[in-house]
């Protein structure tokens, strides 16, 4: 596919949300929708379902929501389905694609009513936990099964509880990294993008000293984006143990030096005027690409996505290499390995719980026929990816983009730690003040110490309450 | 009664008058229940759609729910946890502030354009066409535009400070801790001025004009007019008005969603973004249900207050003595 497209985006970094404005209108009401349908899906929990017994190979049709993505992986999606259909008589695959945020609202109905699709698109880590907690997700296989050997290592973690695998990859990775304009550095006699923490705070003065407004362009109005800082810094300062204690929900893990510490980096990278004007008050997008392909900022920290994104806004600075990657910089002294990554490992189509044992089965056999292949990540890699199935690296070669996907192939091959995004890995309950605190930090209008305050006495509410 | 006993009323009416009066007890049964069947449609849709919900979230307010996975029951502690929320309190101050500072802003620029287009000149007709219009547009269209608009790179203000010369626009209006809720206060005057000046043009159409012809026989400046006049007939129109500003910024969330997501930090978080967060971010459905009860009983609390203090709920006649 000779299209550049827009690499997944998930509904994180979505800036189109607007739709759920509805919803939270008529908040209230879909609450009563919501109590009702609960207790329905009680008790038909308890009436169980009558399963076909699976003794020969069982048809079904089955259903797949999808997170839908205009581009190529909407379209390989599709012929996938009509190419199961065509193979396997009798058994049919129905796509079903759904904008971003009214898919993660619409798949909370359907579970809680018990009327949950086949195969769901899923992000992993805590949100899929939590479907796997109400007992709404059905694990695709064990961790030791054959088809999951075909995967780099790093890719399943987010899907993998109680050693049962609980989704399959079907997109490319996506880790972060720093994005750049080589001719702004060049225009400012910066040769190399910085490679410590040190020199990227120097470069950034200089940028300022010699005119440049926005060294650093960011959309932080939804929380996720500087997320990122305090993801890499952390790792670096302290290594990945740090947020792994968090993630167990480990009492008063917040106050871990390495916190405080990249907290402190954050806010001197806000008092150096590192960022544009008006970074807490835009969303990643085309406002904010345009800063970095105009040259009125020099750099951004974001998703491997953002090669695609900045192709759909100006191509010719995609394709005439004048968008540099580089790794998140070393902090000299910390802990955290100089080639661990953050990010989103990948996304995946995980599998419900209350549909029929028959249903199971086929959509056992789509996922495994179809997504753990080396034609699918010849597939993904013709549309733009970085696959996560090993020994795709050889086709990436040819690819369009290829000075962009090696790179991110090789760095996620040999990463030691790919740290899967904090908010996707924690679930929403406390991801939600992690946003608010932390713009707040980057606003400077609350302390390092009063983040992690305010983060220790949100978690233990959690824990205490759910 | 009154029309049989002074005799104004034409014939056939007090016939009418009379019948119903005598009409059998069984009989008027009936109309009793043909009342009954026609309104049950709309008392059903209203008890689903409205009463059913409140009465849901009221009780769901007790319980801790993530929206899959079962309920659990709580008792008192998300309510608990609500009189504890610092962030629930500043919310709560955010939006007072609002409310406050949007009665302030509409109202007297409500009452003066609406006076200024409830003249008859047609040139005036012609104005009103252009103060109306932000009326018509749909409130996620006007936040786009105006993060366009405000956008301190690519945005037009921007344009203008850097083109025209008009260098205090080049400010951060969303984005900076001192001016991101003045913002919001303006660009909701901006859409919903309209819709209150309608409200005033009308109001001003029905006051009689002798009374100001009187006035002005009297020696009445325009000034007096306005203060003994003007101000008294539009009593009920400033009370109508009023509510639906304090009740409407109570529950204003889109615009402030589109715009700013609460931000920065926490500057323009009103309680009902604070609700959408708790709900449909943090997946906390009951604690959601505690800021939606509060916020119900606000609402109903202050359009109670207005009505009783205004006197709006006697309905007394504003005219009275006028011949």
């Amino acid at each position: 596919m000779s299209t550049p497209h827009q690499i997944t985006v998930g509904w994180r970094y979505r800036k189109l949300r607007i739709f759920s404005v509805v919803l939270a209108i008529s908040g209230v009401s879909l609450m009563a929708s919501g109590i009702a349908s609960a207790s329905q899906s009680q008790s038909a929990k308890h009436g169980g379902h009558h399963a076909k017994s699976a003794k020969s190979a069982p048809t079904a049709s089955i259903s797949v929501w999808f997170v839908s993505n205009p581009g190529p992986v909407n379209n390989y999606m599709t012929s996938l389905a009509n190419k199961f259909d065509a193979t396997h008589h009798g058994d049919r695959v129905s796509v079903n694609f759904i904008a971003n945020t009214p898919f993660k609202q619409k798949l909370l109905t359907a579970m809680s009513a018990n009327k949950p699709p086949t195969l769901f698109f899923s992000w992993g880590g805590g949100v899929l936990q939590q479907y796997i907690n109400a007992g709404d997700a059905a694990p695709i296989g064990s961790a030791s099964a054959a088809w999951t050997k075909r995967f780099l290592p790093s890719s399943l973690g987010a899907v993998t509880f109680n050693k049962q695998v609980y989704g399959v990859p079907i997109q490319g990775t996506q880790p972060v990294f720093f994005y750049y304009n080589k001719k702004v550095f060049k225009k400012y006699h910066i040769n190399v993008f910085p490679k410590t923490w040190p020199q990227l705070l120097s470069d950034i003065a200089k940028f300022k000293k010699e005119g440049l407004a926005s060294p650093i362009e960011m959309g932080n109005l939804s929380g996720w984006e500087g997320l990122m800082y305090l993801e890499y810094l952390t790792d670096r300062i302290g290594g990945p143990q740090v947020f792994e204690a968090i993630q167990s929900h480990k009492r008063n893990s917040w106050s871990n030096p390495a916190i405080k510490s990249a907290l402190v980096d954050i806010q001197s990278l806000v008092r150096a005027g590192a960022f544009q004007k008006g970074f807490d008050a835009v969303d990643f997008g085309s406002e904010t690409d345009a800063l970095l392909y105009t040259g009125r900022a020099a750099m951004t920290l974001m998703g491997n996505w953002e090669v695609s994104s900045l192709l759909g806004e100006d191509k010719s600075f995609v394709n005439s290499n004048t968008l540099g990657q580089a790794a998140f910089p070393v902090i000299p002294g910390g802990k955290g390995n100089s080639a661990d990554l953050e990010g989103n490992t990948s996304d995946y189509l995980a599998m419900a719980n209350h549909v029929s044992a028959a249903q199971k089965y086929v959509a056992r056999l789509f996922l495994e026929d179809e997504f753990t292949t080396q034609q699918f990540a010849k597939t993904e890699v013709a549309s733009g990816q970085v696959p996560v199935i090993k020994g795709s690296g050889s086709y990436l070669k040819h690819a369009n983009l290829h000075q962009y996907l090696i790179p991110t192939y090789n760095a996620v091959s040999s990463a030691p730690h790919f740290q899967y995004s904090w908010d996707q890995s924690l679930g929403s309950q406390l991801s939600a003040p992690l946003y608010l605190d932390l713009s707040k930090v980057f606003e400077l209008s609350e302390t390092p110490a009063q983040f992690i305050q305010a983060m220790n006495r949100a978690m233990t509410s959690v824990s205490g309450g759910l | 009664m009154l029309a049989r006993s002074i005799n104004i009323l034409p014939e056939s009416t007090q016939k009418k008058v009379a019948r119903r009066a005598d009409l059998p007890r069984k009989v008027v049964g009936s109309y009793w229940k043909a009342d009954v069947v026609g309104v049950l449609p709309t008392m059903l849709l209203y008890g689903f759609l409205v009463l059913l919900p409140i009465v849901i979230a009221a009780v769901l307010s007790f319980y801790n729910w993530n929206g899959v996975g079962a309920l659990r029951f709580t008792g008192f502690t998300n309510w608990d946890a609500f009189f504890h929320d610092p962030i629930a309190a500043h919310s709560l101050e955010v939006t007072g502030i609002l409310a406050v500072a949007s009665w302030l802003v509409q109202t007297p620029i409500s009452i003066a354009l609406g006076f200024f287009i409830a003249g008859r000149q047609r040139y005036r007709a012609v104005y009103a066409a252009f103060y109306l219009l932000p009326l018509i547009l749909s409130t996620v269209g006007i936040g786009l535009m105006w993060q366009a608009l405000l956008d301190p790179n690519f945005g037009g203000l921007a344009w203008l400070a850097q083109n025209a010369g008009l260098s205090f626009l080049q400010q951060n209006w969303l984005g900076s801790n001192s001016t991101a809720l003045w913002t919001i206060v303006a660009l909701i005057a901006w859409q919903f001025i309209p819709f209150h000046t309608l409200l005033y043009q009308m109001g001003r159409r029905q006051v009689p004009n002798v009374l100001y012809e009187a006035a002005s026989i009297d020696g009445a400046t325009k000034w007096q007019q306005f203060i003994h006049i003007t101000l008294p007939q539009l009593r009920y129109t400033i009370v109508v008005s009023s509510t639906l500003m304090l009740v409407g910024s109570l529950t204003y969330f889109d615009i402030i969603y589109v715009l700013t997501n609460g931000g920065p930090g926490d500057k323009t978080r009103v309680l009902s973004l604070d609700m959408y967060q708790a709900a449909f971010v943090a997946n906390t459905f009951g604690y959601a249900s505690v800021l939606a009860v509060v916020l119900g009983v606000i609402g109903v609390v202050v359009a109670l207050l207005l009505v009783r203090l205004t006197g709006f709920s006697s309905l007394s006649s504003q005219r009275e003595g006028m011949a």
